[in-house]
């Protein structure tokens, strides 16, 4: 029995697909992926694009294509996370941001949109969502337009609004930060510390390095389907020298904010 | 020979204006920053500079021209969200060759894989698909790119190569770019201009 609010152990993705007719092949993305997350704490996995992170969320979640085998197992509160129980904790116990605004529903009005995972009358139901309006900076009106409608930096509070509910216990937040202006992103980042601090686990999967090591507890560095390193986030500072792995050290330098690239 | 806007206005509810008297010229060859917050209508004067959506009020000219009908637009958007520009029931071959055919040295400089090619969108990660979307805005036919939050999507590494190669190719075909970013340092490190859109309006900088 283990004791972390969420847990994965040896987990491989693979995917089945057709080249040409008949003939089948397998891709593996993830091989032998481990984590472990405790309540209370923020767990950000940073790495390069096309590794897999995405990969990862959707399997926790269970919302692979069809053509995609997990192996692994998967631990939630110390048990075996199935596909049933899963299904009763998704929207409810386990929260989920998606990375794209496409998850949105085009012909629903976002205030609508952010009401479905919420218990209770109407009226109580109303009054939580524009209470969480006014929390990320949104207008109350903004309530009233359609997906369409709203800037991209909106969307993604209107994403990140969809996962607050008093039940959640994790959420797993697949890039909740792009297209987000600085005082906006740093509600957003200390909303998700407040919601760790009072004991919700959070997974936050990001680019945004400078983000993760402002709020998170730990970073696991993430590359072409293997965990690299994992390191408390106060390794992230200046030069990057604390940190083991120099793939990681790449990564944290290339930032605009740091060496970037050399431009005359 | 340049892009301009002039006295640009934009509203999706009628008379809520998002913006309006927007003005400012691009020289071909020049790199201009466009920097605001979040709703302040930053995509959609891309949109409109792009030819996605027509203004208002207002134009927009290129060489003292308009954009014409069933003719390749000389402004190429690479939109915030490479997802919602791919036709899902497409292979990404057929994705990119609708604009042109490039060739295999510009795909490695964005280091898109050969196997990618014969994928559905929905197969491959966003900053993947992200680099298809820039290589397809890359046609020769092209004078003026609009990177909209291009690389937000992105690890360090592959951000810092990618900006890399595209200043590059920027530079050599002489092409005029519009960087809409909220990272004021990614902005600061490679703009000659920056415009700052406030409530409804541009301010210089």
């Amino acid at each position: 029995m283990s004791s972390f609010l969420l847990e994965v152990k040896d987990m491989s993705i693979s995917f089945e697909q057709y080249k040409k007719g008949l003939k089948k092949f397998t891709g593996t993305p993830i091989s032998s992926f481990d984590v472990q997350l405790n309540r209370g704490e923020i767990l950000a996995i940073v790495g390069a694009s096309g590794s897999g992170k995405s990969l990862l969320a959707h399997a926790i979640m269970d919302i692979l294509p069809k053509n995609a085998i997990v192996s692994g197992d998967i631990f939630y509160n110390g048990e075996i996370l199935s596909k049933q129980k899963i299904k009763q904790y998704r929207g409810r116990k386990i929260a989920f941001i998606p990375q794209s605004v496409n998850y949105l529903d085009p012909t629903m009005k976002v205030k609508n949109q952010v009401r479905i995972g919420f218990l209770g009358s109407k009226k109580k139901r109303s009054a939580m969502q524009e209470q969480l309006f006014l929390k990320f900076g949104l207008k109350k009106s903004d309530g009233e337009l359609y997906p369409y409608q709203l800037s991209g930096g909106m969307l993604r509070r209107v994403l990140f609004a969809t996962c607050i509910s008093p039940d959640t216990e994790l959420i797993i937040a697949d890039e909740p930060t792009p297209g987000i202006h600085q005082s906006v992103l740093d509600l957003l980042l200390s909303q998700l510390r407040y919601l760790a601090d009072k004991g919700m686990g959070v997974m936050l999967i990001t680019h945004d390095i400078i983000s993760a090591a402002k709020i998170a507890d730990r970073i696991t560095v993430f590359n072409e389907g293997k965990t690299i390193e994992t390191a408390p986030s106060s390794f992230f500072c200046k030069n990057g020298e604390r940190l083991q792995n120099e793939y990681s050290q790449r990564l944290w330098r290339s930032l605009p904010q740091n060496e970037f690239i050399e431009v005359k | 020979m340049s892009l301009s806007a002039k006295n640009l206005g934009f509203y999706y509810n009628k008379n809520e204006w998002i913006f309006r008297d927007v003005n400012f010229e691009l020289a071909e060859g020049e790199c201009m920053g466009i920097f605001g917050y979040s709703g302040c209508g930053k995509t959609s004067l891309a949109k409109i500079m792009a030819d996605f959506i027509k203004p208002k009020e207002g134009s927009v000219e290129i060489n003292k021209e308009t954009h014409k009908e069933r003719e390749y637009r000389k402004v190429q958007l690479i939109y915030q969200h490479p997802e919602k520009i791919m036709n899902p029931l497409w292979r990404m071959r057929d994705i990119l060759e609708e604009s042109y055919t490039p060739d295999k040295e510009l795909l490695e400089l964005f280091g898109i894989r050969d196997e990618w090619q014969e994928r559905y969108p929905i197969e491959l990660s966003s900053g993947e698909l992200q680099r298809f979307s820039i290589v397809r805005a890359l046609n020769p036919k092209t004078k003026y790119l609009i990177a909209d939050e291009m690389t937000t999507m992105l690890d360090g590494i592959t951000q810092a190569n990618i900006w890399k190669n595209l200043l590059e190719i920027v530079k050599k075909r002489n092409l005029g770019l519009i960087v809409i970013s909220h990272e004021s340092k990614l902005i600061e490190k490679i703009c000659h201009k920056i415009l700052f859109m406030e409530e409804n309006r541009l301010v210089n900088l």
